[in-house]
Protein backbone atom coordinates (compact mmCIF):
# COMPACT_ATOMS: atom_id res chain seq x y z
CA UNK A 1 0.00 0.00 0.00
CA UNK A 2 1.35 3.48 -0.92
CA UNK A 3 0.15 6.42 0.95
CA UNK A 4 -0.99 8.15 -2.68
CA UNK A 5 -2.95 5.24 -3.67
CA UNK A 6 -6.79 5.72 -3.17
CA UNK A 7 -9.46 3.41 -2.58
CA UNK A 8 -13.09 3.27 -3.01
CA UNK A 9 -15.77 0.51 -2.31
CA UNK A 10 -15.87 -2.01 -4.89
CA UNK A 11 -19.45 -1.76 -7.12
CA UNK A 12 -20.77 -4.60 -5.98
CA UNK A 13 -20.65 -4.21 -2.83
CA UNK A 14 -24.00 -2.91 -1.11
CA UNK A 15 -23.33 -0.60 1.94
CA UNK A 16 -25.31 -0.40 5.51
CA UNK A 17 -25.31 2.03 8.01
CA UNK A 18 -26.27 1.06 11.47
CA UNK A 19 -25.87 3.29 13.79
CA UNK A 20 -22.77 2.18 15.68
CA UNK A 21 -21.97 -0.58 13.02
CA UNK A 22 -21.35 -0.12 9.31
CA UNK A 23 -21.67 -2.96 7.24
CA UNK A 24 -20.61 -3.67 3.40
CA UNK A 25 -21.93 -6.88 1.86
CA UNK A 26 -20.29 -8.05 -1.55
CA UNK A 27 -23.28 -9.02 -3.78
CA UNK A 28 -21.33 -11.26 -6.30
CA UNK A 29 -19.03 -12.90 -3.91
CA UNK A 30 -20.65 -13.16 -0.62
CA UNK A 31 -17.46 -11.37 0.99
CA UNK A 32 -19.21 -9.73 4.25
CA UNK A 33 -17.16 -7.40 6.73
CA UNK A 34 -19.09 -5.46 9.63
CA UNK A 35 -17.21 -3.13 12.27
CA UNK A 36 -18.24 -0.53 14.62
CA UNK A 37 -15.23 2.14 16.45
CA UNK A 38 -12.82 2.88 13.57
CA UNK A 39 -13.65 0.61 11.58
CA UNK A 40 -17.04 1.68 10.80
CA UNK A 41 -15.71 5.55 10.23
CA UNK A 42 -13.32 4.31 7.85
CA UNK A 43 -16.46 2.33 5.53
CA UNK A 44 -18.39 5.45 5.87
CA UNK A 45 -15.96 7.51 4.79
CA UNK A 46 -15.06 5.35 1.67
CA UNK A 47 -19.08 5.07 1.36
CA UNK A 48 -18.91 9.10 1.10
CA UNK A 49 -16.41 8.44 -1.92
CA UNK A 50 -13.05 7.22 -2.83
CA UNK A 51 -10.15 8.69 -0.45
CA UNK A 52 -6.37 8.43 0.07
CA UNK A 53 -5.03 6.31 3.54
CA UNK A 54 -3.85 10.26 4.65
CA UNK A 55 -7.15 11.38 3.89
CA UNK A 56 -8.96 8.49 5.74
CA UNK A 57 -5.86 8.48 8.71
CA UNK A 58 -7.60 12.52 9.04
CA UNK A 59 -11.00 11.45 9.44
CA UNK A 60 -9.73 9.23 12.61
CA UNK A 61 -7.64 11.41 14.40
CA UNK A 62 -10.48 13.90 13.49
CA UNK A 63 -13.68 11.40 14.98
CA UNK A 64 -11.42 10.23 17.99
CA UNK A 65 -9.30 12.26 18.81
CA UNK A 66 -6.15 10.43 18.47
CA UNK A 67 -2.56 12.28 18.24
CA UNK A 68 -0.13 11.69 15.51
CA UNK A 69 2.23 10.05 18.05
CA UNK A 70 -0.81 7.35 17.84
CA UNK A 71 -0.01 4.36 14.73
CA UNK A 72 -2.94 5.89 13.42
CA UNK A 73 -1.13 4.79 9.68
CA UNK A 74 -0.51 1.42 10.60
CA UNK A 75 -3.63 0.24 11.68
CA UNK A 76 -5.03 1.56 8.67
CA UNK A 77 -3.04 -0.18 6.30
CA UNK A 78 -3.50 -3.34 7.65
CA UNK A 79 -7.40 -2.49 7.58
CA UNK A 80 -7.24 -1.46 4.24
CA UNK A 81 -5.24 -4.33 2.62
CA UNK A 82 -7.34 -7.00 4.50
CA UNK A 83 -10.40 -5.18 2.72
CA UNK A 84 -8.70 -5.23 -0.53
CA UNK A 85 -7.80 -9.03 -0.11
CA UNK A 86 -11.63 -9.71 0.55
CA UNK A 87 -12.44 -7.54 -2.69
CA UNK A 88 -14.42 -5.36 -0.41
CA UNK A 89 -12.32 -2.47 -1.69
CA UNK A 90 -10.55 -1.58 -4.86
CA UNK A 91 -8.08 0.94 -5.52
CA UNK A 92 -8.91 3.81 -8.07
CA UNK B 1 -38.67 -4.45 1.99
CA UNK B 2 -37.55 -6.32 4.68
CA UNK B 3 -33.90 -5.71 5.68
CA UNK B 4 -31.65 -9.11 5.14
CA UNK B 5 -30.50 -10.48 8.44
CA UNK B 6 -26.91 -9.62 7.27
CA UNK B 7 -27.43 -6.56 7.50
CA UNK B 8 -29.08 -6.93 11.32
CA UNK B 9 -32.71 -7.52 9.50
CA UNK B 10 -35.20 -9.92 11.46
CA UNK B 11 -33.92 -13.37 10.53
CA UNK B 12 -36.65 -16.18 8.52
CA UNK B 13 -36.01 -18.79 10.97
CA UNK B 14 -35.05 -18.01 14.23
CA UNK B 15 -35.59 -21.85 14.92
CA UNK B 16 -32.29 -24.68 14.68
CA UNK B 17 -31.82 -25.96 11.14
CA UNK B 18 -31.97 -29.39 11.41
CA UNK B 19 -28.59 -31.48 11.46
CA UNK B 20 -28.12 -33.84 8.17
CA UNK B 21 -29.50 -37.04 8.63
CA UNK B 22 -30.97 -39.86 6.43
CA UNK B 23 -30.89 -41.98 9.46
CA UNK B 24 -34.02 -43.73 10.92
CA UNK B 25 -34.16 -43.60 14.39
CA UNK B 26 -36.73 -46.25 15.52
CA UNK B 27 -37.48 -48.38 18.47
CA UNK B 28 -36.41 -51.80 17.45
CA UNK B 29 -32.55 -50.46 16.46
CA UNK B 30 -31.44 -50.95 20.14
CA UNK B 31 -32.15 -54.75 19.91
CA UNK B 32 -30.80 -55.63 16.64
CA UNK B 33 -27.30 -53.37 17.75
CA UNK B 34 -28.03 -56.33 20.60
CA UNK B 35 -28.16 -59.56 18.77
CA UNK B 36 -25.47 -58.34 16.38
CA UNK B 37 -23.06 -58.18 19.09
CA UNK B 38 -23.75 -61.73 19.97
CA UNK B 39 -23.75 -62.71 16.30
CA UNK B 40 -20.80 -60.86 15.15
CA UNK B 41 -18.40 -59.77 18.11
CA UNK B 42 -16.93 -63.28 17.82
CA UNK B 43 -12.96 -63.52 16.11
CA UNK B 44 -13.04 -64.89 13.08
CA UNK B 45 -16.89 -64.65 12.62
CA UNK B 46 -18.42 -62.93 9.76
CA UNK B 47 -21.94 -63.82 10.16
CA UNK B 48 -23.32 -60.38 10.20
CA UNK B 49 -21.22 -59.13 7.30
CA UNK B 50 -22.10 -62.13 4.87
CA UNK B 51 -26.15 -61.61 5.92
CA UNK B 52 -25.84 -57.88 4.40
CA UNK B 53 -23.67 -58.58 1.65
CA UNK B 54 -26.68 -61.28 0.78
CA UNK B 55 -29.23 -58.54 1.39
CA UNK B 56 -27.59 -56.22 -0.82
CA UNK B 57 -27.08 -58.41 -3.71
CA UNK B 58 -30.82 -59.84 -3.36
CA UNK B 59 -32.42 -56.22 -2.30
CA UNK B 60 -30.41 -54.02 -5.36
CA UNK B 61 -31.06 -57.81 -7.76
CA UNK B 62 -27.16 -58.41 -8.38
CA UNK B 63 -25.29 -61.91 -7.64
CA UNK B 64 -22.72 -60.51 -5.55
CA UNK B 65 -22.19 -57.82 -2.75
CA UNK B 66 -18.82 -57.34 -1.50
CA UNK B 67 -19.04 -54.81 1.99
CA UNK B 68 -15.83 -52.80 2.20
CA UNK B 69 -14.91 -49.99 4.93
CA UNK B 70 -16.38 -46.82 2.54
CA UNK B 71 -17.74 -45.51 -0.34
CA UNK B 72 -14.37 -44.74 -0.95
CA UNK B 73 -12.33 -47.97 -0.77
CA UNK B 74 -15.58 -49.61 -2.62
CA UNK B 75 -14.50 -47.36 -5.81
CA UNK B 76 -10.62 -48.65 -5.31
CA UNK B 77 -12.03 -52.53 -4.97
CA UNK B 78 -13.99 -51.79 -8.33
CA UNK B 79 -11.30 -50.50 -9.69
CA UNK B 80 -8.51 -53.61 -8.97
CA UNK B 81 -11.89 -55.87 -9.43
CA UNK B 82 -11.55 -55.13 -13.30
CA UNK B 83 -7.76 -55.06 -13.47
CA UNK B 84 -7.25 -51.09 -13.55
CA UNK B 85 -3.86 -50.67 -13.25
CA UNK B 86 -0.57 -48.82 -14.39
CA UNK B 87 -0.93 -47.49 -18.00
CA UNK B 88 -4.68 -47.66 -17.92
CA UNK B 89 -7.37 -44.95 -18.30
CA UNK B 90 -11.04 -44.27 -16.28
CA UNK B 91 -13.11 -42.10 -17.20
CA UNK B 92 -15.04 -40.35 -14.61
CA UNK B 93 -16.77 -37.09 -14.44
CA UNK B 94 -15.19 -33.34 -13.95
CA UNK B 95 -18.08 -32.54 -10.85
CA UNK B 96 -18.25 -35.14 -8.42
CA UNK B 97 -16.09 -36.03 -5.05
CA UNK B 98 -12.87 -36.88 -5.45
CA UNK B 99 -13.12 -40.40 -4.18
CA UNK B 100 -14.49 -41.11 -7.79
CA UNK B 101 -11.27 -39.96 -10.05
CA UNK B 102 -8.51 -40.31 -6.54
CA UNK B 103 -9.52 -44.53 -6.37
CA UNK B 104 -8.50 -44.25 -10.10
CA UNK B 105 -4.85 -42.70 -9.02
CA UNK B 106 -4.47 -45.03 -5.97
CA UNK B 107 -4.91 -48.48 -8.49
CA UNK B 108 -2.06 -46.26 -10.78
CA UNK B 109 -3.99 -45.41 -13.36
CA UNK B 110 -5.13 -41.86 -14.52
CA UNK B 111 -8.64 -40.81 -14.58
CA UNK B 112 -9.82 -38.80 -17.66
CA UNK B 113 -12.33 -36.25 -16.80
CA UNK B 114 -15.28 -35.52 -19.16
CA UNK B 115 -18.31 -33.35 -18.80
CA UNK B 116 -22.12 -34.02 -17.71
CA UNK B 117 -25.22 -33.27 -19.85
CA UNK B 118 -28.22 -31.32 -18.91
CA UNK B 119 -28.91 -34.04 -16.06
CA UNK B 120 -25.73 -33.02 -14.96
CA UNK B 121 -24.23 -36.44 -14.72
CA UNK B 122 -21.77 -37.79 -17.72
CA UNK B 123 -22.42 -37.00 -21.24
CA UNK B 124 -22.40 -40.43 -23.33
CA UNK B 125 -21.07 -38.44 -25.96
CA UNK B 126 -18.34 -36.82 -24.14
CA UNK B 127 -17.69 -40.76 -23.07
CA UNK B 128 -17.94 -42.11 -26.73
CA UNK B 129 -15.14 -39.05 -27.32
CA UNK B 130 -13.13 -40.02 -24.83
CA UNK B 131 -12.60 -43.53 -25.02
CA UNK B 132 -9.59 -44.61 -26.42
CA UNK B 133 -7.09 -48.05 -26.88
CA UNK B 134 -6.08 -47.12 -23.14
CA UNK B 135 -9.31 -46.89 -21.85
CA UNK B 136 -10.01 -49.75 -19.09
CA UNK B 137 -13.46 -48.90 -17.10
CA UNK B 138 -16.03 -46.02 -17.01
CA UNK B 139 -17.27 -44.54 -13.64
CA UNK B 140 -20.74 -42.97 -14.07
CA UNK B 141 -21.92 -41.20 -10.97
CA UNK B 142 -25.47 -41.14 -10.47
CA UNK B 143 -25.41 -37.34 -9.05
CA UNK B 144 -27.62 -36.59 -6.23
CA UNK B 145 -29.50 -39.51 -6.91
CA UNK B 146 -30.02 -38.70 -10.40
CA UNK B 147 -29.91 -41.48 -12.65
CA UNK B 148 -29.42 -39.10 -15.73
CA UNK B 149 -27.83 -40.27 -18.78
CA UNK B 150 -27.06 -43.61 -17.09
CA UNK B 151 -28.73 -45.41 -19.61
CA UNK B 152 -26.91 -43.71 -22.69
CA UNK B 153 -23.44 -44.48 -20.89
CA UNK B 154 -24.26 -48.10 -20.46
CA UNK B 155 -25.10 -48.49 -24.04
CA UNK B 156 -21.84 -46.40 -25.19
CA UNK B 157 -19.76 -48.97 -22.89
CA UNK B 158 -21.57 -52.26 -24.22
CA UNK B 159 -20.70 -50.80 -27.52
CA UNK B 160 -16.74 -50.24 -26.62
CA UNK B 161 -16.51 -53.23 -24.48
CA UNK B 162 -15.58 -51.21 -21.45
CA UNK B 163 -16.92 -52.33 -18.26
CA UNK B 164 -19.15 -49.98 -16.13
CA UNK B 165 -18.77 -48.81 -12.68
CA UNK B 166 -21.84 -47.26 -11.40
CA UNK B 167 -20.69 -44.83 -8.51
CA UNK B 168 -24.18 -44.81 -6.82
CA UNK B 169 -23.31 -43.53 -3.59
CA UNK B 170 -25.99 -41.08 -3.32
CA UNK B 171 -28.40 -42.93 -5.76
CA UNK B 172 -28.95 -46.41 -3.27
CA UNK B 173 -32.72 -45.25 -3.43
CA UNK B 174 -33.97 -43.93 -6.76
CA UNK B 175 -35.50 -46.12 -9.33
CA UNK B 176 -35.46 -46.75 -12.92
CA UNK B 177 -38.46 -48.21 -14.69
CA UNK B 178 -39.30 -49.25 -10.72
CA UNK B 179 -35.95 -50.86 -10.48
CA UNK B 180 -33.51 -49.87 -7.93
CA UNK B 181 -30.77 -48.05 -9.91
CA UNK B 182 -28.23 -49.65 -7.42
CA UNK B 183 -29.23 -52.64 -10.11
CA UNK B 184 -27.62 -50.99 -13.04
CA UNK B 185 -23.60 -50.94 -14.45
CA UNK B 186 -21.03 -53.65 -14.25
CA UNK B 187 -20.44 -52.89 -10.84
CA UNK B 188 -22.42 -50.81 -8.37
CA UNK B 189 -20.57 -48.86 -5.59
CA UNK B 190 -22.30 -47.94 -2.87
CA UNK B 191 -21.51 -45.72 0.31
CA UNK B 192 -22.41 -46.32 3.64
CA UNK B 193 -21.88 -42.60 4.90
CA UNK B 194 -23.80 -40.97 7.05
CA UNK B 195 -25.14 -38.22 4.79
CA UNK B 196 -26.14 -41.29 2.40
CA UNK B 197 -29.25 -43.46 2.00
CA UNK B 198 -28.01 -46.11 3.83
CA UNK B 199 -25.92 -44.73 6.87
CA UNK B 200 -23.64 -46.20 8.79
CA UNK B 201 -21.52 -44.25 9.63
CA UNK B 202 -19.30 -45.41 7.28
CA UNK B 203 -18.92 -48.12 5.06
CA UNK B 204 -19.47 -48.84 1.47
CA UNK B 205 -20.00 -52.01 -0.91
CA UNK B 206 -19.22 -53.43 -4.38
CA UNK B 207 -22.38 -55.43 -5.78
CA UNK B 208 -22.27 -57.02 -9.28
CA UNK B 209 -23.06 -59.64 -11.10
CA UNK B 210 -20.08 -61.51 -12.58
CA UNK B 211 -18.21 -64.25 -10.60
CA UNK B 212 -15.26 -63.47 -11.59
CA UNK B 213 -15.09 -59.89 -10.49
CA UNK B 214 -16.85 -60.47 -7.12
CA UNK B 215 -14.14 -63.15 -6.28
CA UNK B 216 -11.26 -60.15 -7.30
CA UNK B 217 -13.07 -57.65 -5.19
CA UNK B 218 -13.37 -60.03 -2.20
CA UNK B 219 -9.69 -60.96 -2.35
CA UNK B 220 -8.17 -57.08 -3.02
CA UNK B 221 -10.70 -55.73 0.07
CA UNK B 222 -9.15 -58.60 2.20
CA UNK B 223 -5.38 -58.62 1.40
CA UNK B 224 -5.41 -60.11 -1.73
CA UNK B 225 -6.03 -63.73 0.83
CA UNK B 226 -6.38 -66.72 -1.11
CA UNK B 227 -7.06 -70.32 -0.03
CA UNK B 228 -5.22 -72.83 -1.26
CA UNK B 229 -8.08 -73.58 -3.49
CA UNK B 230 -7.43 -70.43 -5.46
CA UNK B 231 -10.77 -69.14 -3.54
CA UNK B 232 -11.06 -65.75 -1.77
CA UNK B 233 -11.29 -66.07 2.39
CA UNK B 234 -14.74 -65.00 3.80
CA UNK B 235 -16.77 -66.43 1.11
CA UNK B 236 -17.04 -69.75 3.02
CA UNK B 237 -14.78 -69.48 6.28
CA UNK B 238 -12.29 -71.67 6.62
CA UNK B 239 -9.66 -71.40 8.82
CA UNK B 240 -7.96 -74.70 8.65
CA UNK B 241 -6.82 -74.32 5.12
CA UNK B 242 -3.73 -72.24 4.44
CA UNK B 243 -3.66 -69.17 2.36
CA UNK B 244 -1.71 -67.28 -0.10
CA UNK B 245 -1.49 -63.58 -1.12
CA UNK B 246 -0.88 -63.38 -5.14
CA UNK B 247 -0.97 -59.78 -4.76
CA UNK B 248 -0.89 -56.83 -3.11
CA UNK B 249 -4.25 -55.99 -1.70
CA UNK B 250 -5.22 -54.01 1.31
CA UNK B 251 -7.82 -54.30 4.65
CA UNK B 252 -11.12 -52.74 3.52
CA UNK B 253 -12.91 -54.66 5.65
CA UNK B 254 -15.99 -53.69 7.10
CA UNK B 255 -16.65 -54.15 10.83
CA UNK B 256 -20.14 -56.02 12.28
CA UNK B 257 -22.46 -53.26 13.90
CA UNK B 258 -21.82 -51.14 10.46
CA UNK B 259 -22.96 -54.41 8.48
CA UNK B 260 -26.01 -54.27 11.03
CA UNK B 261 -26.81 -50.56 10.24
CA UNK B 262 -26.50 -51.25 6.59
CA UNK B 263 -29.60 -53.70 7.05
CA UNK B 264 -31.50 -51.45 8.83
CA UNK B 265 -31.30 -48.76 6.49
CA UNK B 266 -32.24 -51.23 4.02
CA UNK B 267 -35.70 -51.77 6.01
CA UNK B 268 -36.15 -48.56 5.80
CA UNK B 269 -34.68 -47.37 2.11
CA UNK B 270 -38.19 -47.51 0.39
CA UNK B 271 -39.73 -45.04 2.82
CA UNK B 272 -36.67 -42.78 2.49
CA UNK B 273 -37.20 -42.68 -0.76
CA UNK B 274 -40.92 -41.12 -0.55
CA UNK B 275 -39.46 -38.93 1.53
CA UNK B 276 -36.65 -37.72 -0.44
CA UNK B 277 -38.68 -37.80 -3.70
CA UNK B 278 -41.09 -35.94 -2.01
CA UNK B 279 -38.61 -32.76 -0.71
CA UNK B 280 -36.53 -32.86 -4.01
CA UNK B 281 -39.77 -32.47 -5.99
CA UNK B 282 -41.50 -29.45 -3.59
CA UNK B 283 -37.99 -27.44 -4.86
CA UNK B 284 -38.57 -28.77 -8.61
CA UNK B 285 -41.96 -26.76 -8.62
CA UNK B 286 -41.33 -23.86 -5.79
CA UNK B 287 -37.51 -22.69 -6.69
CA UNK B 288 -37.55 -22.69 -10.52
CA UNK B 289 -38.15 -18.70 -10.60
CA UNK B 290 -34.23 -18.67 -9.34
CA UNK B 291 -33.03 -21.54 -11.84
CA UNK B 292 -32.66 -24.36 -13.35
CA UNK B 293 -32.93 -27.88 -12.13
CA UNK B 294 -31.09 -31.07 -14.17
CA UNK B 295 -33.03 -32.75 -16.29
CA UNK B 296 -34.45 -36.46 -15.13
CA UNK B 297 -35.43 -39.21 -17.41
CA UNK B 298 -39.11 -39.75 -17.88
CA UNK B 299 -38.72 -43.41 -16.30
CA UNK B 300 -36.78 -42.83 -13.11
CA UNK B 301 -37.70 -41.50 -9.58
CA UNK B 302 -35.37 -39.83 -7.84
CA UNK B 303 -34.67 -39.90 -4.30
CA UNK B 304 -32.49 -36.74 -4.10
CA UNK B 305 -29.75 -36.58 -1.85
CA UNK B 306 -30.19 -33.13 -2.49
CA UNK B 307 -31.24 -30.56 -5.21
CA UNK B 308 -29.09 -28.85 -6.86
CA UNK B 309 -30.57 -25.23 -8.02
CA UNK B 310 -28.39 -23.32 -10.85
CA UNK B 311 -29.16 -20.01 -10.61
CA UNK B 312 -30.40 -17.65 -13.46
CA UNK B 313 -27.37 -15.24 -14.65
CA UNK B 314 -27.49 -11.92 -12.43
CA UNK B 315 -27.87 -14.06 -9.30
CA UNK B 316 -24.58 -14.60 -6.99
CA UNK B 317 -24.76 -18.48 -5.99
CA UNK B 318 -21.88 -17.46 -3.47
CA UNK B 319 -23.56 -13.78 -1.96
CA UNK B 320 -26.69 -16.03 -1.97
CA UNK B 321 -25.28 -18.95 0.27
CA UNK B 322 -23.90 -16.16 2.77
CA UNK B 323 -27.18 -14.60 2.80
CA UNK B 324 -29.23 -17.84 3.33
CA UNK B 325 -26.93 -18.62 6.01
CA UNK B 326 -27.99 -15.16 7.75
CA UNK B 327 -31.09 -16.14 7.15
CA UNK B 328 -30.98 -18.62 9.17
CA UNK B 329 -31.43 -21.25 6.45
CA UNK B 330 -28.05 -22.63 5.74
CA UNK B 331 -27.26 -24.95 2.87
CA UNK B 332 -24.24 -27.11 2.48
CA UNK B 333 -21.71 -26.55 0.02
CA UNK B 334 -21.20 -28.98 -2.50
CA UNK B 335 -18.83 -28.84 -5.75
CA UNK B 336 -17.32 -25.49 -5.63
CA UNK B 337 -14.85 -26.95 -7.82
CA UNK B 338 -14.11 -28.75 -11.00
CA UNK B 339 -12.03 -31.98 -9.97
CA UNK B 340 -9.53 -31.52 -12.94
CA UNK B 341 -8.81 -28.22 -11.23
CA UNK B 342 -7.82 -29.62 -7.84
CA UNK B 343 -4.56 -29.48 -7.13
CA UNK B 344 -4.01 -33.30 -7.02
CA UNK B 345 -5.03 -33.32 -10.48
CA UNK B 346 -3.08 -30.26 -11.93
CA UNK B 347 -0.82 -32.12 -13.57
CA UNK B 348 -3.36 -33.43 -16.11
CA UNK B 349 -3.19 -30.24 -17.73
CA UNK B 350 -6.41 -27.67 -17.75
CA UNK B 351 -9.26 -28.42 -18.81
CA UNK B 352 -12.63 -26.81 -19.50
CA UNK B 353 -15.85 -28.28 -19.29
CA UNK B 354 -18.98 -26.02 -19.67
CA UNK B 355 -21.81 -27.66 -18.37
CA UNK B 356 -19.27 -28.42 -14.70
CA UNK B 357 -18.69 -25.09 -15.23
CA UNK B 358 -22.20 -23.69 -14.79
CA UNK B 359 -22.82 -26.21 -12.27
CA UNK B 360 -19.83 -25.38 -9.60
CA UNK B 361 -19.91 -21.78 -10.29
CA UNK B 362 -23.98 -21.44 -10.05
CA UNK B 363 -25.14 -23.88 -8.22
CA UNK B 364 -27.39 -24.22 -4.60
CA UNK B 365 -27.64 -27.31 -3.41
CA UNK B 366 -30.90 -27.88 -1.19
CA UNK B 367 -31.60 -30.72 0.96
CA UNK B 368 -33.49 -33.48 1.50
CA UNK B 369 -32.41 -35.27 4.07
CA UNK B 370 -34.78 -36.86 6.84
CA UNK B 371 -34.38 -33.75 8.61
CA UNK B 372 -36.25 -31.18 6.51
CA UNK B 373 -39.68 -31.31 5.95
CA UNK B 374 -42.22 -28.69 4.00
CA UNK B 375 -41.82 -26.07 6.93
CA UNK B 376 -37.96 -25.62 6.53
CA UNK B 377 -39.02 -26.08 3.01
CA UNK B 378 -40.79 -22.96 2.96
CA UNK B 379 -38.63 -21.22 5.05
CA UNK B 380 -36.19 -21.65 2.50
CA UNK B 381 -38.37 -20.30 0.36
CA UNK B 382 -39.02 -17.19 1.85
CA UNK B 383 -35.39 -16.81 2.68
CA UNK B 384 -34.44 -17.06 -1.21
CA UNK B 385 -37.63 -14.31 -2.45
CA UNK B 386 -35.89 -11.78 0.34
CA UNK B 387 -32.65 -12.44 -0.62
CA UNK B 388 -32.86 -11.97 -4.42
CA UNK B 389 -35.44 -9.18 -3.85
CA UNK B 390 -33.15 -7.44 -1.95
CA UNK B 391 -29.91 -8.27 -4.12
CA UNK B 392 -30.77 -8.36 -7.39
CA UNK B 393 -34.27 -7.27 -8.21
CA UNK B 394 -34.23 -3.36 -6.21
CA UNK B 395 -30.68 -2.26 -6.66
Amino acid sequence: MTNDATYRLTDTVIYRDQGENATVFDAVTGEIFSGNGSAAAVLRALQRGSATPAQLAAVLRDEFAVGEADDVAGSLEAFLADLLARGLVSRV
Amino acid sequence: MTELALFGGTKVREEPWPAQTMFARTDDLQAKLLASCERGLSLFTTDEVARAESRLAGFFGLAHAVCVSSGTAALETACHAVGVGPGDEVIVPAATYIATASAVSRAGATPVFADSDETLTLDPAAVRAAIGPRTKAVIFVSLFGNPGSLAGVIEVCREAGVPLIHDCAQGAASTLDGKWIAGLGDLVCLSFYESKHLPAGEGGAVLTGDEAVFRRAKAFSNMWELRSDGLPTHIEPDYLRPVSYPAIGTNFRMPSLTATLVMHGLDHLRELAEHCHEIGEQYRRRFTEWGELPSVPGNARVAWYAQPLLLRPGFARDAAWKALMYEGTPLGRYYYTMLPEQEAFTELGAQEFPVTRRLVDTALVLPTHRGISLSEVDDLEKSMKKIVDALWRQR
